[in-house]
């Protein structure tokens, strides 16, 4: 749900960190293959850099890996044909590359995933659906590996029609209701305590195979490239870039600012929670709002 | 500066700034910020780059924006939504401008909102109910939605959300327009120009702060607009909390 993709937040964490940013053409078209190519600028280009050829938008557009450099002129593999002027960008965080590095690209990678996952489970913005298959006598089950909290299941059988919501409840609460529900036949509720991590335990066991549907808040659980988009809504990512740069200023090195660690820490917090307000203010959560948002009066910095 | 394809050249505290021919647009905003960063009014910048660096604060400022406030707000009257026939429940994706879905309706009459516990409660069975008529739509985060019951037919309704202030690729030409009252003008120039002071670092970026303070002051005076637009919807300020609907514990 948006336009931004990761370069785009990348190039914005660039330009906070006063990094260079690749932001060239090619001066002659190239063709599929392991190239050596000509741009019209080397700046931020270095081995092992990953950069986007092409414009956005097209059917060319590719994430490309650096080989090897000179002083004018680099070697990569191309998947894709380019033409002359066809655009090559991306935010590579050229300083000290290659043996002093202030940032790597997959480390603000890294810092962008786990801030993502950090907002999205702080203020659960997006849902899905998925079919979990269940077999006769099994009752745990692995939940969906981007699902930060299921949140309802059913069966739902369109041939008959039908439709029964499964209840949410506990093994200690099957346990008080009736002491020998492992060996009833079900299921008529769900549950998720004393499981494994990220596993869903249907109570009864089922006593036929079926297909049960679960609605949970979406996390991400693919890794990020520089032209992958986020789950979270473009107006939300400001957000996942402050968290970024907080990292960022807060890590081991010679480019820690604690100062500006703390501002960019407290400026997410106070996101977060605008977003939390926005959410419940708009009554978009699957459930009435049984969240409440904590007071915004004292998120100054 | 970019120029945009018409529009008029503005006057006043935004003055120099150009105006779209519909309103402002992200040029309107940009001198304002090079201004109050004492950088030159062109359209490359000097620290801070003007395509690249400083129109994604803008536009960081308005997201901003639109989270405390809820603005812009949008009803598609021209443009009617179809929803298609379904035997069984799907979620329903929202048009790609759409942040979060405010009300549907149906050509003449209006399509109530409630929730999957609501239904869970009073109309079991309901992912599987079909009918003629949609009758409620219930929210499934943002970005997708719901119709109770599932239609025979594909009808068509009228959406109003909350509309993502910009929805374009970068790099952003200046000419997008901005769908804000001129009100929130001066808060996206403080805003963007006090982040823009961020790279600065030391003395420089903590001076900043007391501008990003009058930003966020600024958005929350304004957030009374969306208050008057639906009282259920915002808390007054920002100080005020946001326990606006009874807690519901199943």
């Amino acid at each position: 749900m948006g336009v931004l993709t990761v370069n785009d937040l990348a190039t914005d964490v660039s330009y906070a960190l006063v990094e260079p940013v690749v932001s060239t053409t090619f001066s002659a078209g190239v063709v599929a293959g392991i190239r050596t190519v000509t741009p019209a600028s080397m700046v931020g280009i270095y081995r092992g850099a990953s950069l986007i050829a092409g414009a956005p938008g097209d059917a060319t557009q590719e994430v490309i890996v650096v080989l090897s450099v000179t002083a004018s002129t680099f070697t990569a593999l191309f998947m894709n044909a380019h033409l002359i002027n066809d655009p090559l960008y991306g935010a590579t965080f050229p300083s000290g590359q290659l043996d002093s590095s202030l940032y790597t690209q997959a480390e603000i990678l890294g810092y962008l995933y786990d801030s993502q996952n950090d907002f999205l489970l702080q203020v659960r913005p997006i849902y899905a659906t998925a079919p979990l298959a269940i077999t006769a006598g099994v009752a745990v089950y692995p939940a969906p590996v981007d699902a930060i909290r299921v949140e309802r299941a059913s069966i739902v059988n369109e041939a008959v029609p039908s439709a029964v919501e499964l209840w949410n409840t506990t093994q200690t609460d099957l346990d008080l209701e009736n002491a020998g529900w492992p060996r009833d036949q079900g299921p008529t509720s769900w549950y998720q305590d004393q499981l494994s991590t990220q596993a869903i335990g249907f109570g009864p066991p089922p006593n036929v195979g079926n297909t049960v549907t679960l609605m949970y808040s979406q996390k991400a659980a693919t890794w990020l490239n520089l032209l992958s988009t986020f789950l979270v809504p473009d107006p939300m990512l400001v957000a996942i870039k402050y968290r970024t740069l907080a990292l960022c200023f807060s890590k081991d090195g010679e480019c820690r600012d604690p100062q500006r660690a703390q501002f960019c820490q407290a400026l997410y917090d106070m996101l977060v929670k605008i977003c939390q307000k926005f959410m419940c203010g708009i009554d978009a959560r699957m459930k009435a709002a049984e969240e409440t948002v904590e007071p915004l009066a004292a998120q100054r910095f | 500066m970019a120029t945009p394809p018409s529009g008029t050249f503005g006057s006043g505290p935004y003055g120099g700034g150009y105006f779209g021919s519909d309103g402002p647009i992200l040029s309107t905003v940009e001198q304002a910020v090079q201004n109050r960063l004492e950088e030159t009014a062109d359209d490359i910048g000097i620290f801070w780059k003007v395509a690249p660096e400083l129109r994604p604060i803008i536009v960081e400022a308005l997201n901003v924006a639109c989270l405390i406030t809820g603005d812009p707000q949008f009803q598609a009257t021209t443009t009617p939504f179809t929803i298609p026939a379904s035997t069984s429940f799907a979620p329903i994706a929202l048009p790609p401008d759409a942040l979060a879905l405010l009300r549907v309706d149906s050509m003449g009459t209006t399509i109530d909102k409630t929730y999957v516990q609501d239904l869970d409660n009073f109309s079991p069975g309901w992912e599987v109910a079909t009918g003629d008529v949609p009758q409620y739509f219930f929210p499934f985060g943002l970005g997708q939605f719901g119709i109770y019951p599932n239609l025979t037919a594909p009808a068509s309704v009228i959406l109003s959300y909350v509309q993502c202030p910009v929805m374009v690729p970068r790099p952003y030409a200046g000419t997008e327009p901005i769908l804000f009252q001129m009100e929130y003008l001066d808060g996206f120039a403080d805003w963007a120009s006090g982040i823009a002071r961020l790279k600065e670092g030391g003395q420089e970026f903590q001076q900043a702060i007391p501008v990003l303070n009058r930003a966020l002051a600024k958005f929350e005076e304004l957030s009374n607009f969306a208050y008057r637009r639906g009282s259920l919807r915002f808390s007054r300020g920002l100080g005020a909390t946001a326990n606006i609907v009874e807690t519901r514990v199943r």
